[in-house]
Formats: C-alpha cells, sequence, structure tokens
C-alpha cells in the first residue's frame, strides 16, 4: 500500500517537472500583441529570453491595445508561478488579461485618462 | 526508506502550498480610468488577493474573488469614484476555519461610492469569516456592506470610519456571530452634518436550537460625534444569547433608533449629548 502512494507521488513529482519544462518551451512562443489598430510583435523591454510568459511591457502613447490572453498565458501549464507586470500611459487604452494558471501574479500601473484594465485569474 | 517517504512527502505538500496564490496589483492614475477584477479559484481552492490604488476622479473598480481566502485591498483618492466588490470564501460545509473574506477601503475625496459584499460560496449552513475595514475621509460619500447570507452561519466584521459631513453607511451582517464598529464624524472641521448610518444585524433562522443561539451573539458600537442632523439605526433580530447595541451622537437635532428582537439578553446603551435629539429604543422577543 505504501508503496502505492509513493509511486504516485512519484510519478506526480515527474508531472510538476515537466510542467515546469513544457512552460519554458511554450514560454519560447511569442505572443502577439496590438497597438494601436495593428498587430505587432511583443515589445518587451524586460523579458526574459527564456520564458517569455514572464513579460514586462511599457507602452506609452494614446489608444493603445494590449491584449494578453491565448496561446502564451493560457497555453501554460499550471504549475509555474507567474510575476508580469504591465506599464502603460496615456489616453484611452485598454490592457486585458486572462491567467488560467494555477497561481498566478500579474502588476498592472496606468497613467493617464479614459483607460480601461480587464483581469480575469481562474 | 520511511524518511525519504517523509521528505518527499513534503517536498510535494511544500510546492503545491506554494503554488496556491492568485494576485493582481492594479495602480491607475488620472481620470475616468476603470478595471474589472476577477479571480475565480472555485476548482482549485487557491487563495486570492487584490491590491488596487486608484488616484484621480470618476475611476471605478469592479472585482470579484471566489476562493478559499480571499483578499482586497483599495486605496482610491479623488471624488467620484466608485468600487463594487464581491468575495465569495469557499465552504466545507463543516467549519469556518481558514475560509476567510478580507477587505480594507481607504477612499479620500467626495462623491466616492463603496460597495463590498462578503459571503460563502453556496447557500443554506454554510461559514465564512469576514471582516471588512473601510475609512472614507470628505463629504458625500456612501459605504454599503453586506457580510454572510440569510441562512449561512458566518462571522461577521467590520469597522467603519467616514469622516465629513453628509456621509451615508448600510451595513448588513448576517450569521452567526456579528460586530460592528461605526464612526461618522468631522475630525477636521469640527462639524460633522447629516450622516446616515444603519445597521442590520440578524442571526440564522434554519436550527435555532440551544446550542447554535449559545455561540451566537450581535454587538454594536456607534459615534455620531460634532454635528446635527444625524441618524443612526440599528436592528439587532435572532437567537443571539446577547444582543448589545451602543451609541453614542454629540450634537443637537440628531436621532436615534434601536430595535432588538431576542428571546435572550439585551442591552442598550445610548448617549446623545445636545439640544432637540431624539432616542427610540424597542426590545422585543
Amino acid at each position: 500500500m505504501i508503496k502505492k502512494i509513493l509511486y504516485t507521488l512519484f510519478v506526480l513529482f515527474l508531472f510538476f517537472l515537466y510542467s515546469i519544462m513544457e512552460d519554458s518551451a511554450a514560454g519560447r512562443l511569442k505572443g502577439n500583441l496590438t497597438f494601436g489598430h495593428k498587430t505587432s510583435e511583443n515589445k518587451q523591454t524586460r523579458a526574459s529570453p527564456a520564458d517569455t510568459s514572464q513579460y514586462s511591457i511599457q507602452i506609452t502613447g494614446p489608444s493603445n491595445v494590449v491584449t494578453i490572453n491565448g496561446k502564451i498565458v493560457q497555453s501554460t501549464p499550471d504549475t509555474t508561478d507567474k510575476k508580469n507586470s504591465i506599464r502603460v500611459s496615456g489616453e484611452g487604452n485598454r490592457v486585458s488579461i486572462i491567467q488560467t494558471d494555477h497561481s498566478s501574479e500579474v502588476t498592472v500601473s496606468q497613467k493617464g485618462s479614459h483607460n480601461q484594465v480587464h483581469i480575469s485569474q481562474k | 526508506m520511511k524518511k525519504i517517504s517523509v521528505v518527499f512527502l513534503a517536498m510535494v505538500l511544500a510546492m503545491g502550498m506554494a503554488m496556491a496564490q492568485k494576485t493582481a496589483w492594479l495602480t491607475q492614475s488620472g481620470t475616468s480610468n476603470s478595471a474589472t477584477i476577477t479571480q475565480n479559484a472555485l476548482v482549485s481552492g487557491d487563495a486570492t488577493a487584490i491590491y488596487a490604488d486608484q488616484s484621480g476622479n470618476s475611476n471605478s473598480l469592479v472585482s470579484s474573488q471566489s476562493g478559499k481566502s480571499n483578499y482586497v485591498k483599495l486605496t482610491e483618492e479623488g471624488s467620484s469614484n466608485v468600487a463594487s466588490m464581491q468575495q465569495f470564501a469557499l465552504n466545507n460545509g463543516t467549519s469556518n476555519l481558514g475560509y476567510t473574506n478580507t477587505a480594507d477601503v481607504t477612499q479620500s475625496g467626495s462623491s466616492n461610492n463603496v460597495s463590498l459584499t462578503q459571503k460563502e460560496n453556496g447557500s443554506g449552513t454554510d461559514y465564512s469569516n469576514n471582516t471588512a475595514h473601510a475609512t472614507q475621509s470628505g463629504s458625500s460619500n456612501t459605504f454599503n456592506l453586506t457580510q454572510g447570507s440569510a441562512n449561512g452561519m458566518s462571522i461577521n466584521a467590520s469597522y467603519l470610519v467616514q469622516s465629513g459631513n453628509s456621509n451615508v453607511s448600510g451595513i448588513g451582517q448576517y450569521g452567526l456571530t456579528n460586530y460592528s464598529e461605526i464612526s461618522q464624524n468631522n475630525i477636521g472641521n469640527g462639524l460633522g452634518n447629516g450622516n446616515y448610518a444603519s445597521l442590520n444585524q440578524v442571526n440564522p433562522t434554519l436550527f435555532p436550537n440551544s446550542t447554535l443561539s449559545a455561540s451566537s451573539w450581535d454587538i454594536s458600537n456607534s459615534w455620531q460625534d460634532g454635528g446635527q442632523n444625524n441618524i443612526l439605526a440599528i436592528s439587532q433580530t435572532g437567537i443571539s444569547v446577547l444582543q448589545k447595541a451602543t451609541s453614542d451622537q454629540d450634537g443637537y437635532n440628531n436621532k436615534t433608533t434601536i430595535n432588538q428582537v431576542s428571546m435572550n439578553e439585551q442591552d442598550v446603551i445610548s448617549t446623545q449629548r445636545g439640544t432637540d435629539d431624539n432616542i427610540i429604543v424597542s426590545q422585543s422577543n
């Protein structure tokens, strides 16, 4: 009985290690951010090259739209702690974040007027 | 082998505990900014936390948290800011330990509005520990708080300070034990006029037995200091072994109404200093 429990725990531990590796691999995928009305590549200012899912973004100007969801965040396994940071200044900016990680952390700073933030952590 | 097993088990548990947190940090400065934050950990049972800081006018925050323990800290500086927050604590059906909703709210300015709901996730005889601290400084501010649900057996506590004129607070506490502190004043200007505070404390009615009654109580402490035309309305209803309402008003043309309904001990200590004041106390079974 004890052997079975230990075997189960060992399998869970291996799954945890796999999840970390998978997260790093998924993090190498580059997501798309939309600036104004055109889509451009992720403009990361301090992103770790090994894991772009831990992003840090700084944007200045009016009417920017920053959407971070889908591939990068949602495809990340539920086992890695995320510490994301976004800074936006200007007017009419909109930041939308959806995180489905088991444990997640996000920081959003906005300066200006008529800005919107939507954060969903599930 | 056993030592290795214990260490390995501890590692797995530690990893699980370290992962159980959802946290959102928000800072907005300017005017007419809005934020919506949703944290849903009903399945995972994670803890949730929101730290929101808004400065400027006409800003808004809408938040919803569902987790084992939920925490929100909101700081707003400016006028005409609106915050609507909901916290739903998971429950295990047998105990209130560890299933908590906690809120710390600070607003400075005028015409600000806070609406806060803290309760257990679900209905019936569920449990939750709810605590709210709120401070509003300025005039024409509104604070509405609901803790617990009609047939739940929550433990509720709220602490409210409103400094200024024409502030309004409405607090409903529904649970096994309810505690409230309300202070409306105008410390900076010496007068606090036209403030209104209402408090409704209600015990669950599903199982009015002696065991439940023995662990139930309602306590209210309220102050309206240094002004005129202030109104205080307190209602305590249920099965608790003790209902106690303490009120203090300083000024003139102030009104206090206290209504207690219970089969057990009922205490009222009401003080008014000034002229043209009015107190109405009703105690019944």
